[in-house]
């Protein structure tokens, strides 16, 4: 099918974008509107130009699949487009419905007028990928719409609706109905005027309005700079439209061009490029069958109403499932109910919900306390004690009640799915469902693959993360799976550091400045150093530690558990989340050197740093050789939504592929080398040693 | 008994200034200064009553004398203040005396018959200057390493006055807070209405409520923005140190600030013959140097010597206005030289109402003649440290 539709209204030629889904300013639109544009420039009975979208859309923007190939800057570029209608000699009407966002609403701002639809809405979006409108956009709409407004379109990159901007030049005409009539009109009218002698009004000739430019431009920057911190795109927004208001349209594109490269260039565009393509290719299961169908999933029961159950619970609430909430005794049942409330309550308070929809979800709530009364539902979620005997219990009932083709899922963090699965006589029905305390805020959800778990199951799984707005990403059966894996990796390396001579303060402010939410140990009193303790014990007695992490132990022993008891790795006040450097930790780190008999060393931030992220890196290295990780992507969007690591950095993988290989495996050879190094654990991963051979990425293959 | 004065003395005889905003957030945070400048400078000559054209030179004091308040701010502030061309303009930095500075200079070159109107006073703009400050070469080798206190930050000498001399941030935050109740009070009573010329200005802002959007309005001035009503030692306690370890918080400090101000100062002749009149009498002024490390002591050996030339002690003097850069300095100022907490500051400093660095000393100058009046005292005393090391004291006697 062409990708243009060409037609006449009386002496205006009408060209429509035909680029299911949102026409979307890729090459082969570009080719064909171009010649379009060049045929009615040629042709003697045409006196004017609409351009419109298709399928309810003007167009939502350059191709992104293009962003970084040379198809992006092949010519015709969307430059060409827009410089071929800053000549053109007859009236272009752009004719605006549904959205008209990035490249689509720079291509309609180079026509000499814009029509809109109430209903449509603009933006230019670039800066959440870490760019800048590079098609004239920073120039042309403070021209329009002046400083102020330019800015905040650009600097929040939503999409806004026509009606802010009816009375400003961006837009000839604002209507109801009839866009094409209305555009068709603006067109003849303004071939009128032409003929008229009036010249036609283009938004480079017009002047930039703003008196306090410089002042503005300052405060914006100064915003933007506690605002945005790590993201230089905002800034670069800032100085090209001041470039070009104080100089010449013309100089302002030059500089926006160099800026929009230097952005495209830079490592904090590469990680939300990387983060936003790993967002999609999540969804996209390896191994399913074509055309696998989804169960329906209409009720929900969730065993547990701890935090962790009615965190979960909460999910489906909002997302209108009906939810039964299974505990074992009438008091914690009720204690649930009251915490799901209490969430809700602390919403409305807020202001982000109102009281009527409070009490339409917790009518969803069905709170019980017997097995029997799951035997209706689609879904069971476990979030029972970390305790294979306890989840045996769990399932084995759940197999007795549960109905045919209900699919019985765990919440466990690091138990064997599998062996889970062989409680029930229907392991193809049993999947992980790996949810991050506190449940209702976390985005990430690992989707653990049992070795037999059926493939319309795990289809649901992905289809249900979805619509209640979790970020799925699935995961072989493995201890720990993706996330915890690795942070076990990380949290050893922190203890390790600590024996050699870092303090925790010096830790946590290492990796927070390398943009971690928080620190391993300010996150461990957050969580509550119980958890792993608990799992520690359990991996003692299995033989799977090669050695004691003694001081964790002995905080662990002292009741240290966290914030919740007062006193972890650091000392906290009543009523106050500050972390109090703590006196009893440091002695007992003194102590435990002095019996391992350590020397202390300074150990530097930057040693701190690559020792904890190349940590998980090599860990993830083994996940994704393995094939636990579908992808290396999915590894970093673990990180990035469910531990805190930093979004610009675009998640481990991508740091270490930003890196290069190269430098990092050699960074590990040089750990191996310290005095009393762990040489086995800074031995580069087989995927990693044969991608750093091979200057490849775990991104982007190359072994 | 009425006093007077004569011949050639210099007497103040107006004073404007704008209200001090809140740098960056405040309604001035997008205002030249010449525009701020030109507001306090045709306010004051309105208030003098006298024909702008018969002013001599405008003397502006700044601290950071260049962008919005560089280019020999002085005279784009006589031009945008309406005065005709023929007036002259000059900028004087002695950093946080700037404003004192420049009056002090009117006065000196009335008294040697140069002339007889002149307009001094001093701006500030944190907001639009400190932040694009040129830094090529501000370091010189030598002094780096010989007298490192002259490049030290003012937050530094202030912890350095702190250990030195043992004051403890309990001290500090119990004078802040004390700043912060007489501010508020003297607000309330009125007593800085007089010297403030409201200003109409266009101002930025963020709207947090509506995910961080950036606008503008138009917004009149007519209040200091940095007094806070209500204002506790215990709260103060709670702030955090701005270093580390340290003791200076932002509830014992000075705030930062944006604004201007000017004064009329004529011969005592011309004043009488005009019709002006005189809210003082200029009498003196003295500079002293000190360890730049410990900047906020330069009041100790700036005021004796200002007392031994006029013949007076500290007794004597009515009223002390000793700028708030620090509570910690002026507390040991204050301790050293004997000055009684009642005659101190009676309506608080810049720690509750901010200070824009080159014109607090016009502020002071002003509002020490209209409180000093209004408390039938006859002689009062404004003094402030200055960064590099220096003390600067000004001697007035109040008509």
């Amino acid at each position: 099918m062409a990708m243009v539709d060409q037609s006449s209204r009386g002496r205006i030629s009408v060209i429509a974008f035909q680029a299911p889904p949102v026409n979307s300013l890729g090459y082969a639109l570009r080719v064909e509107m171009l010649a379009a544009l060049q045929r009615a420039a040629a042709d003697p009975d045409v006196e004017g130009i609409v351009l419109v979208g298709s399928n309810g859309t003007f167009s939502a923007g350059a191709d992104i699949r293009e962003f970084g190939t040379p198809e992006m800057i092949r010519g015709p570029s969307l430059w060409t487009l827009n410089s071929l209608l800053d000549d053109l000699h007859k009236p272009v009407v752009a004719a605006i419905e549904g959205m008209a966002l990035g490249g689509g609403l720079e291509l309609a701002m180079s026509c000499h007028h814009r029509v809109a639809l109430a209903t449509a809405r603009i933006g230019l979006p670039e800066v959440k990928l870490g760019l800048l409108p590079g098609a004239g956009g920073t120039q042309r709409l403070p021209r329009l719409i002046g400083v102020e407004g330019a800015l905040n379109v650009m600097l929040s990159g939503e999409p806004l609706p026509v009606a802010l901007f009816a009375k400003s030049p961006l837009f000839d005409k604002v209507v109801e109905t009839d866009l094409v009539d209305a555009a068709v009109a603006v067109a003849e009218a303004s071939a009128a005027a032409l003929r008229g002698g009036k010249p036609l009004p283009r938004a480079r000739d017009r002047k930039v309005k703003e008196p306090d430019l410089q002042a503005l431009c300052q405060f914006a920057r100064n915003t933007a700079k506690t605002a945005f911190k790590e993201y230089p795109a905002p800034l670069s927004i800032i100085d090209a439209v001041e470039y070009g208001a104080t100089r010449s349209i013309d100089a302002g594109f030059a500089e926006e061009g160099r800026l929009f490269k230097q952005l495209m260039d830079g490592p904090v565009s590469a990680s939300l490029r990387h983060v936003f393509f790993a967002e999609r290719a999540a969804g996209r299961v390896t191994g399913l069958p074509e055309g696998v169908k989804p169960r329906s999933v209409a009720s929900v029961a969730v065993i547990g109403a701890g935090t962790m159950g009615t965190g979960i619970a909460i999910n489906f609430l909002n997302a209108g499932i009906a939810v039964r909430l299974l505990e074992v005794g009438q008091d914690a049942l009720d204690k649930g109910v009251a915490r799901v409330r209490q969430t809700y309550e602390g919403q409305v308070k807020k202001g982000k919900l109102d009281a009527a929809k409070l009490e339409a979800r917790m009518a969803l709530l069905k709170p019980t306390l017997t097995y029997a009364d799951l035997g209706d539902v689609d879904l069971v979620i476990e979030a029972v004690f970390e305790d294979m005997g306890v989840k045996e219990k769990v399932f084995r009932q759940l197999d007795a009640v549960a109905k045919p083709g209900a699919i019985l899922a765990t919440n466990t963090s690091t138990l064997d799915v599998d062996q889970i699965a062989g409680f029930t006589s229907r392991p193809s029905d049993v999947i992980g469902l790996h949810f991050f305390s506190p449940a209702n805020v976390m985005k990430l959800l690992e989707v653990v693959r049992g070795a037999k778990t059926a493939p319309d199951v795990l289809a649901t799984a992905m289809a249900l993360a979805k619509k209640i707005r979790k970020s799925a990403v699935v995961s072989g059966v493995c201890d720990g799976f993706i996330g915890n894996r690795m942070i076990n990796q990380y949290s050893a390396q922190a203890m390790q550091l600590v024996n050699e001579g870092a303090s925790v303060e010096k830790i946590d402010a290492a990796i927070e400045k390398f943009g971690f939410a928080m620190g391993p140990f300010r996150m461990g009193d957050l969580a509550g150093n119980d958890i792993g303790f608990h799992i520690r014990k359990r991996q003692y007695a299995e033989g799977k530690l090669k050695s004691k992490a003694v001081v964790a132990d002995r905080i662990c022993e002292l009741g240290r558990f966290g914030q919740k008891t007062g006193a972890g790795w650091y000392d906290y006040k009543p009523g106050d989340r500050t972390a109090y450097p703590s006196p009893v930790v440091a002695a007992a780190i003194e102590e435990a050197r002095a019996a391992s008999g350590v020397t202390p060393r300074r150990i530097s931030d930057a040693e701190i740093v690559d020792r904890l992220v190349y940590a998980l890196v090599n860990e993830g290295a083994r996940i994704l050789d393995e094939k636990i990780a579908q992808r290396a992507s999915d590894i970093d969007l673990v990180y990035l939504t469910g531990y805190g690591f930093p979004v610009w950095r675009g998640g481990p993988m991508q740091y270490a592929d930003s890196q290069t290989l190269y430098e990092v495996a050699r960074r590990m050879e040089g750990f191996a080398a310290l005095p009393g190094a762990d040489t086995e654990f800074w031995t580069p991963a087989p995927l990693l040693a044969r991608l750093a051979a091979a200057s490849g990425s775990f991104n982007g293959g190359g072994a | 008994m009425s006093r007077t004065a004569s011949g050639h003395e210099a007497v103040i005889v107006s004073t404007a200034r704008t209200p001090l905003t809140r740098s960056w957030r405040g309604a001035l945070n997008m205002t030249h200064g010449a525009t701020m400048g030109g507001h306090v400078v045709k306010a004051a000559v309105e208030r003098a009553g006298i024909d702008p054209a018969s002013v001599e030179d405008v003397i502006m004091g700044c601290g950071l004398p260049e962008g919005a308040t560089g280019g020999n701010i002085a005279r784009q502030i006589a031009l945008r203040a309406g005065m005709p061309v023929s007036v002259s303009g000059i900028t004087v930095n002695r950093f946080c005396s700037s404003g004192l500075q420049a009056i002090a200079l009117a006065s000196q070159r009335i008294m040697a018959g140069e002339g007889d109107v002149y307009v001094a006073g001093g701006l500030e703009s944190l907001s639009c200057v400190q932040g694009e400050l040129n830094a090529h070469m501000a370091y010189e080798g030598w002094l780096s390493e010989h007298k490192p206190g002259i490049y030290h930050s003012m937050l530094q000498t202030a912890e350095t006055v702190a250990a030195r001399y043992n004051i403890s941030r309990e001290v500090q935050d119990a004078y802040g807070a004390s700043s912060q109740q007489r501010a508020s009070a003297g607000q309330a009573a009125g007593h800085f209405k007089e010297e403030i010329a409201p200003i109409t200005v266009r101002m930025a802002g963020v709207d947090q409520a509506a995910g961080g959007r950036l606008f503008t309005r138009e917004v009149t001035s007519s209040q200091d923005e940095g007094i806070r009503e209500g204002t506790t030692v215990e709260a103060l306690a709670k702030i955090r140190p701005a270093m580390p370890g340290g003791v200076i918080a932002a509830g014992n400090a000075s705030q930062l600030s944006d604004g201007a101000g000017a004064c009329v100062v004529m011969s005592a002749a011309e004043a009488a013959r005009s019709g002006a009149k005189p809210l003082g009498v200029f009498r003196g002024f003295a500079v002293a140097g000190c360890e730049p490390d410990e900047m906020g002591i330069g009041p100790v050996f700036a005021i004796p010597k200002l007392l031994a030339r006029a013949g007076l002690k500290v007794e004597d003097i009515g009223l002390w206005e000793l700028n708030e850069a620090f509570a910690v300095q002026v507390i040991y100022c204050r301790d050293r030289l004997g000055i009684p907490d009642d005659r101190l500051n009676v309506d608080g400093g810049s720690i509750a109402v901010g200070h824009p660095f080159g014109m607090t000393g016009q502020r002071l100058v002003g509002h020490a003649l209209l409180a000093g009046k209004r408390l039938g005292v006859k002689h009062v005393v404004v003094t402030m440290c200055v960064g590099g090391g220096m003390g600067a004291a000004g001697l007035f006697e109040v008509l």
